[in-house]
């Protein structure tokens, strides 16, 4: 639940069963009400809320003056009006509900002032209006301070210390240093000293514009701002040898989870062809031999007069060329179109096929060469 | 000198053609084969000196081819010449069969190397 300082209502509190239903008549009292971080300090204790018939509600009427922005916790007690109810609900005990009482903040008196070192004098000092646009320029060396101070009020008057309040400063490079505001003594102030002899290292001598930015952020503060101040120039010294060296800028962890870098496939590139008549000229070349083997078959008087003649063994030679062909016409077609798979499938069941084939004219000739010996 | 020498060199020639004529015309045709294949090599590696060997996976495969072939053609006219008392036992119809099993195999790399 949130209370807004900033415009004042009446809190009220509305009450039914688990189911939803209207409750039965009671009174919702208010047992206790304390700021979350300092239990003892009640600002309200025992008030019984009145009720509200037309719209069912049970109202805080008067809401106390001493109520600052924080966190706070009401506690809360319902009694029963009739007594015979208690056995048939159940009221939970005291029932505790955080508050956020929010509010704007005042911020005032800000300024950023470069210092000397040694004697603290003031060399440099702009006052900023954090609630406008602020641009501020300066520069420093390694001998030099810098101060940001600024002051929060609640709107009581009452000095407020934000939940969060980062004073970051972002080299050109993307390399950032995030210092927390006013968390040196043990009351918190807004002020930040920064000595940039002691922060050098940290710095790893990286001289050159630093952006500056502060946040001021709290749940209870409606203004909650983060503002871009100007930047530094920093002059550094030169980084020793040993200096460690310069990290790795972080890597935002989404990134991993978003699209690769498309991956550039090298290929290699197509050398020059030759001219196309060469190509045909070697291709006519190479079936020179062809033609070359069958004159030199003509001449040895090749004949098919072993093509066995009666049926069947004739079938079988025949289905054992055209095997043979079929073969090879797969293998000039996995050469144009087919892959690896669907020809070694193939090349299964003509193998198959032609294994018998072949086996039956093969062993069918052999026989009639070995009678033709034996006779 | 050079008369006699190259006088020398015909009569050597016409012998060892002489006798060559005497070899089984099988053989014949098998020497044929591989004299074609051989050709047809020469042929392709000539062609890849004059243009270059950019598509190099086709030059090796074209020359493979007709060498593998050579290779397994002289392997059966080794098994298949009755002169050779190793293979006598062979019949010549066994041998054309792992003929022709080694040459689908081998063209079956052949193609897939061609690309």
């Amino acid at each position: 639940m949130r209370y807004s300082y900033s415009n004042i209502y009446a809190s009220f509190v509305r009450v039914n069963t688990v189911l939803g239903s209207a409750a039965p008549p009671l009174t919702v009292k208010l047992v206790q009400a304390f700021r979350s971080d300092a239990k003892d300090s009640a600002i309200i204790e025992s008030k019984e809320l009145q009720y509200d018939k037309n719209n069912g509600i049970h109202v805080l009427e008067i809401f106390p003056d001493n109520v600052d922005v924080g966190t706070y916790v009401f506690v809360f007690e319902i009694v029963l009006h009739d007594s015979a109810g208690e056995k048939v609900y159940a009221t939970g005990g005291q029932i505790h509900v955080p508050i956020y009482v929010t509010g704007i903040i005042n911020v005032r008196n800000a300024e950023i002032a470069v210092l000397d070192s040694d004697l603290g004098s003031v060399e440099t000092q702009k006052k900023i209006d954090l609630a406008g646009n602020v641009v501020v320029e300066l520069s420093a060396n390694h001998l030099q301070k810098l101060r940001l101070s600024f002051e929060l009020t609640t709107p009581n008057g009452h000095a407020f210390k934000p939940h969060q309040a980062f004073f970051k400063l972002k080299h050109e490079t993307k390399h950032e240093h995030i210092f927390v505001v006013g968390n040196t003594g043990k009351n918190w102030t807004g002020i930040e000293k920064l000595d940039f002899l002691g922060l050098v290292e940290k710095f790893y001598y990286l001289s050159g514009r630093y952006d500056i930015e502060l946040t001021v952020g709290d749940a209870v503060m409606e203004n909650s701002f983060l503002l871009p101040l100007g930047h530094v120039d920093l002059d550094l010294p030169e980084a020793p040898e040993k200096a460690a060296r310069l990290p790795p800028l972080p890597v935002d962890p989404y990134s991993r989870y978003g699209p690769k870098a498309e991956i550039a496939h090298i290929f290699r590139t197509p050398e020059k062809r030759p001219p196309q008549n060469l190509s045909l000229t070697f291709l006519s070349l190479t079936l020179l031999p062809f033609i070359g083997f069958l004159v030199g078959l003509l001449r040895l008087g090749v004949n098919l007069k072993n093509f066995p003649s009666s049926a069947v063994p004739a079938t079988y030679a025949i289905l054992f060329q055209l095997g043979i062909a079929a073969v090879l016409l797969l293998y000039v077609l996995f050469w144009l179109k087919l892959d690896l798979f669907t020809t070694l499938k193939a090349v299964g069941f003509l193998g198959v096929f032609l294994m018998f084939v072949g086996h039956r004219i093969l062993s069918y000739l052999a026989s009639t060469s070995s009678k033709l010996k034996s006779a | 000198m050079a008369r006699s020498s190259s006088k020398d060199a015909q009569d050597l020639f016409r012998a060892l053609w002489s006798a060559y004529a005497a070899t089984p015309t099988n053989l014949k045709i098998i020497d044929l084969y591989v004299i074609f294949a051989v050709f047809t090599a020469a042929i392709q590696v000539v062609y890849m000196a004059l243009v270059g060997s950019f598509p190099f996976n086709s030059f090796l495969s074209g020359v493979l081819s007709c060498v593998g072939t050579a290779v397994l053609a002289v392997c059966l006219r080794i098994q298949v010449n009755k002169e050779n008392k190793e293979f006598k036992d062979l019949a010549p119809e066994r041998a054309f069969a792992d003929f022709v099993l080694c040459n689908l195999v081998l063209h079956l790399v052949i193609m897939n190397f061609l690309g």
